[in-house]
């Protein structure tokens, strides 16, 4: 009896969480007049490329260098520096845009400093101002998966290739690197992944990319159809990084299978070589969360007023309402879907778990633009109203694009807890239910709160769907701080943004921390 | 009445079939150890009895009850039948006290520590498990598939973990615990010293059939299969 009855649930949640892309697909293969101007296509694309190729190689270049240095050496200061390294997580990367652009504006006395060392500010507004806050934004993706690439390396293995003559260079670029390199393509999938996904960043500093002239073709040129178009160009970019990072990983998993690796000796730095560590992990760190936040604080201090405090409170209370909703369902639904393929594994399930852990992958524009095709489509009905008032649209978009994270730590706690409990569960007596709540759930604990605060980070920071799917009179704080900045009422943008990171912050350091004790009971 | 009886059970798993055509019967109180070739299919023998796995054919009954048969299916958590895996499957969220609670009808807490006394734990109740040794860890296992009364006891290798002193020394102290209760037991074990010692009855399961089943005296000396060689192997120091 329950069989169809799960079949059912997975079926309707299937096309539940693919509709939005069918939508876009379906509307991009209509025959239609609306034809896209080449030369708005070769520009998007070629911007598009561009910005990856850049915001890739310095993510890469910065993740990889401060993962080996953190992993394989010794030097002062390290251990508070491999905590921070994360930190530019907790900062959206649309605000590095609004920060470095007031910074590093003419009338600041940055530029004027800089303009009397005889060198220009860097112009920030192009696509290479993109390329380095995109990079700096997104270089920890890198980093988490190759310093835990790094540290998994066995000291047996690099003390062989020692014996065998080779220093530590040699030994770096034929061996530790190589074997990270499935954990870097991950980062690097990762990136260019939130690379072709932003929405704020580019569009603040004019840079023409997919996302931009999807909203263009849809806002400014009223042209749904074209929009659909250039949105289902932009999936199939997306469809190449997910099938490049799926590659990557199942290498990764076998270059990390084997015995428990023996514990590196780490490399002890001193003098110049320690101060170049310091510096070398210290920039991104500085670059990416400790100068845009001493940046926001000081215009912060310089503006805010008790009033201008009270007003953004209104926003603190829709973001947090938000994303803690989209936190618990998405969880709730990574539960479900997690608990019932361990307990009925069928590959109708398979495929939806499949396909949520794409959903990450898919840019928040074009699920917007997906539920809003939906949501058009009932324009004639009361429920259309209905839809949006009640945030539900916004709530829809939100789960499928992060019903992937969470799933995917469901799916990790699941694997960690071996079968054998719940079937000496049952052989004790206790009813599946039972299994559910005393053995399943509670061993479940952390991932469930690691997931949640994922989302709830994600969701926090979350604009191109926010700003499309927003029920009327109902702006979150990101969505204020980007209305705002886009008038260049940068000062009244500081204090939101402030907040927002703050609350990431807060957020990133309880992970951190979960994360660390996660494996104990 | 046979206690437990297994007729024709048949069980596949992706096309493969692991166990063809099992039968025989246990009597009450009986000490069977299983032993046989690695995917031989010992251990899916245990978690179809279990009921972990349902049957593709035949029927099992225990107590003249049926728990198996292609039509019918008792759950698990229904059969009163106890499994101690391998790697023993403590709860690491729960103390060593609440994993013996865990399977108890009556919750009662003095009755969880005297089975942890019977094992020589009463101290270790507030501990998790991790906080224990190997041994330390069986007993436990062990405690706590007792102390739900099971009316069959089935054992995955339990003493594989362990290294030879400790092996047997918990063996000697299982053999005592297991037979004060009177509880029948079905042990798979890779040692056929331990089936030497241990087994009332002694099944050899080869490719998913029982090839023989009788006691160590007959399997050993009359039927002088190949058991004279695994006692042999078994001796050796």
């Amino acid at each position: 009896m329950k069989y169809p009855f799960v079949l059912i649930g997975v079926i309707l949640a299937g096309l539940l969480l693919a509709l939005p892309l069918f939508m876009v697909i379906l509307q991009g293969l209509q025959p239609s007049t609306a034809v896209l101007p080449l030369p708005v296509l070769t520009s998007a694309t070629q911007t598009s490329l561009l910005l990856m190729g850049g915001s890739g190689a310095i993510a890469v270049l910065l993740g990889t260098s401060t993962a080996w240095l953190v992993s394989m050496t010794a030097f002062k200061g390290k251990k508070i520096l491999e905590a921070m390294l994360v930190l530019p997580l907790a900062m959206p990367a649309y605000l590095l845009a609004y920060t470095y652009s007031d910074f590093l504006d003419v009338s600041n006395t940055t530029a004027t400093f800089l303009q009397g060392l005889g060198s220009a500010a860097p112009q920030i507004h192009s696509v290479y101002g993109a390329m380095g806050i995109l990079g700096v934004a997104f270089y920890p993706y890198i980093y988490l998966l190759a310093a835990a690439a790094f540290q998994k390396q066995s000291a047996t293995v690099l003390e062989t290739a020692q014996s065998l003559g080779h220093g530590g260079m040699s030994i770096f670029w034929r061996l530790s690197l190589p074997l990270a390199r499935p954990a870097i393509m991950v980062g690097l999938a990762l990136v260019l992944m939130e690379t072709l996904a932003d929405f704020g960043t580019v569009s603040y500093l004019g840079v023409e990319t997919f996302t931009t002239t999807i909203y263009r073709s849809w806002f400014g040129q009223n042209s749904p159809e074209m929009a659909a178009r250039l949105a289902c160009l932009l999936l199939s970019f997306v469809i190449v990084l997910v099938f490049l990072e799926e590659k990557a990983r199942q290498k990764q998993h076998f270059y990390a299978s084997g015995t428990v690796p023996k514990p590196l000796r780490l490399l002890p730095l001193h003098g110049v070589k320690a101060a170049g560590a310091m510096l070398l992990c210290g920039l991104p760190v500085v670059l990416g969360f400790l100068l845009p936040c001493v940046i926001l604080a000081q215009q912060v201090w310089e503006s805010a007023s008790r009033e201008s405090v009270l007003a953004v409170m209104p926003f603190v209370k829709n973001s947090v309402l938000v994303a803690s909703v989209a936190a618990l369902v998405s969880v709730f639904f990574a539960l479900v879907l997690g608990i019932t393929q361990r307990v009925h594994p069928h590959p109708a399930l398979s495929f939806v778990i499949r396909f949520a852990s794409v959903g990450y992958a898919i840019p928040g524009a074009v699920i917007g633009l997906g539920i809003l095709l939906v949501v058009t489509k009932l324009a004639a009905t009361s429920f259309y109203g209905w839809l949006y008032a009640s945030g539900i649209a916004l709530l829809y978009a939100y789960t499928v694009r992060f019903l992937s994270l969470s799933s995917q730590t469901m799916q990790a706690g699941l694997q960690k807890i071996k079968p054998a409990l719940e079937e000496a569960a049952r052989t004790l007596g206790a009813s599946r239910r039972r299994v559910l709540w005393a053995i399943q759930l509670p061993l479940l604990r952390k991932d469930i709160a690691v997931a949640m605060i994922l989302v709830f980070v994600d969701a926090l920071k979350e604009l191109p769907a926010t700003l499309l799917l927003r029920p009327f009179n109902f702006d979150t704080l990101a969505v204020k701080v980007h209305a705002l900045a886009a008038d260049e009422r940068l000062d009244e943008a500081a204090l939101p943004a402030l907040v927002m990171v703050v609350i990431s912050l807060g957020m990133v350091v309880v992970l951190q921390k979960l994360t660390a004790t996660k494996n104990a009971p | 009445m046979n206690f437990l009886d297994l007729q024709h059970v048949a069980f596949a798993h992706s096309k493969t079939t692991i166990l063809a055509d099992v039968s025989f019967v246990v009597e009450k109180g009986a000490f069977i150890c299983i032993v046989g070739a690695s995917g031989g299919g010992k251990t899916t023998l245990l978690r179809v009895i279990a009921g972990l796995e349902k049957i593709s054919a035949g029927a099992l009954t225990l107590e003249g009850a049926v728990l198996s048969s292609t039509s019918l299916h008792v759950p698990t958590h229904k059969r009163g039948i106890s499994l101690v895996f391998q790697d023993y499957a403590l709860f690491p969220h729960l103390t060593v006290l609440k994993n013996i609670l865990f399977g108890m009808q009556q919750r009662d807490k003095e009755t969880a520590r005297n089975w942890l006394a019977h094992v020589g734990l009463q101290d270790f109740a507030a501990h998790y498990p991790h906080q224990l040794s190997g041994g330390q860890q069986q007993r436990v296992a062990l405690a706590r598939a007792l102390a739900t009364h099971p009316r069959l006891l089935l054992l995955d290798e339990p003493f594989s973990g362990l290294d030879a002193t400790l092996r047997k020394e918990l063996r000697e102290q299982t053999m005592q615990l297991l037979r004060q209760a009177g509880t029948t037991v079905l042990m798979v074990t890779h040692d056929p010293q331990e089936a030497l010692l241990l087994a009332d009855k002694i099944m050899v399961l080869e490719k998913g059939r029982v090839a023989h089943f009788d006691t160590p005296a007959v399997l050993c000396c009359e039927k002088k299969l190949d058991f004279g060689r695994y006692r042999q192997m078994a001796l050796e120091p």
